[in-house]
């Protein structure tokens, strides 16, 4: 208890929140392919495509650049490099008579690698049809040069670029730690309320109620940022939100928890009131965990890390978000922790004052 | 009860017509989509800070109240 009145970890969390928001909107994020033109060509071609960048340094890296299509382990380098600005490359290709193997048509990633930026890629870029004029019969096919990967990570600190995402990415340090700051308060309430159920000391209820009340200002947080993102990244708002497995079973939990508090309110006899709501609350949180766990990751979800696999799998944090995310998950679980302790400490003096 | 449903029901009157609004016009939704959408991490910084800051409010409204009762008694 006397953790609750140390200052410390008061100044730690707030120099936390602040480190993950200025990091958070400081690095850029990239380099990436934002677009090409065209994106489907023939066989037998030489043809020269436009690439779009996003924060990459086409023009500052000069001459030690390459790009090239690739599909499983068949190159396509490009023979000729124009960069006239950072985020604007022009590529020629000679795009062989043939495909390798029985394909009709191929998908390519194109792929970028120069000195400053590493290796970056747009997946499923380019789609080369066969030419039916110039078919010719097919032969064992050879590549027609090995890319050679001398840089691989950007010279920068940055965050990945995704399509669809773009610069919302950034939202992971502030819409995630909402919810793991939520479980987190609800668990400590759990804590509290099996700690009263086995020494009825009132005061542990108090404890209980005000971290359920600290939790669902977070789990509302929560929400409402969520909504925000997923309107912009997912689409319109009715489309998904009472559809997704994820959003159901945190909307369910929450709506648990409100009814915590109203169940609360109508119970006159102050002991029967903590009993009932402390035997509630275990049951609450553990039907919280498992809709908010347990329920997504067994059926399809929009949310990353559901539908069978784990989340915060490498695909999903890199390095850079790591050393921002982790900071700021502690941050706002300190501060629910605080904002925790300010109400407690106001409802003891309350209950003083009412015993006088 | 009517005053839980006061702010409540003002939130969704509030967010009905924010919605119509951007139906309405594209504007909204093009200065949100623009330079890479980065607005719409504004705008999520904006909601957690304002709902920290209704939140000090509403314990400030409740510590008042204490303190009334320790002058009155």
């Amino acid at each position: 208890m006397k953790f609750l009145y140390k200052k410390w970890w008061k100044i730690l969390s707030g120099v936390l929140i602040l480190f993950s928001i200025f990091m958070g909107l400081y690095l850029p994020v990239g380099p990436g392919i934002h677009a090409i033109s065209p994106n489907v060509v023939k066989t037998g071609e030489s043809i020269t495509i436009q690439i779009t960048g996003y924060n990459a340094h086409f023009n500052e890296t000069g001459n030690e650049q390459a790009f090239w299509m690739r599909k499983d382990s068949f190159y396509l380098c490009a023979e000729n490099i124009e960069a006239t600005h950072n985020d604007h490359a022009t590529a020629t290709f000679n795009i062989p008579g043939n495909l390798p193997g029985k394909y009709t048509d191929i998908v390519f990633d194109l792929v970028s690698n120069n000195n400053i930026d590493g290796t970056f890629s747009m997946i499923k870029a380019v789609t080369v049809l066969k030419n039916d004029s110039e078919f010719t019969i097919q032969s064992v096919y050879e590549n027609n040069c090995k890319p050679e990967v001398a840089v691989n990570h950007s010279q920068y600190m940055s965050f990945p670029y995704r399509i669809v995402l773009y610069e919302t990415i950034r939202n992971l340090f502030f819409h995630v730690p909402m919810w793991f700051s939520m479980t987190f308060i609800l668990l400590i309430s759990f804590i509290y309320s099996i700690k009263f159920l086995r020494t009825n000391d009132i005061r542990f209820d108090i404890m209980a109620v005000e971290a359920v009340n600290v939790g669902i200002l977070f789990g509302l947080l929560g929400f409402a940022t969520g909504s925000l993102w997923g309107n912009f990244a997912w689409g319109k708002l009715g489309d998904w939100l009472l559809s997704d497995t994820k959003i159901l079973g945190a909307l369910i939990g929450l709506l648990m928890y409100f009814a915590y508090i109203i169940l609360r309110g109508s119970i006159e006899n102050e002991d029967k009131r903590a009993r009932i709501s402390a035997v509630f609350n275990v049951f609450a949180f553990v039907l919280f965990l498992v809709f908010i766990f347990v329920l997504p990751r067994m059926t399809e979800t929009l949310h990353p890390g559901n539908g069978g696999n784990p989340a915060f799998s490498k695909y999903d944090l890199d390095n850079t978000m790591r050393w921002i995310f982790y900071p700021a998950v502690l941050g706002w679980v300190s501060m629910t922790l605080w904002l925790t302790s300010i109400r407690v400490r106001m409802r003891f003096i309350q209950n003083k004052l009412n015993e006088k | 009860m009517r005053k839980i449903f006061k702010p409540i029901s003002f939130i969704i009157l509030f967010w009905q017509t924010l919605m119509a609004n951007a139906q309405n016009g594209e504007q909204a939704t093009d200065l949100m989509r623009s330079n890479g959408m980065i607005f719409v991490v504004i705008g999520v910084l904006v909601i957690i800070l304002l709902g920290l800051f209704i939140y000090m409010l509403l314990i400030e409204r409740k510590l008042s109240k204490i303190e009334k009762n320790i002058n009155n008694s």
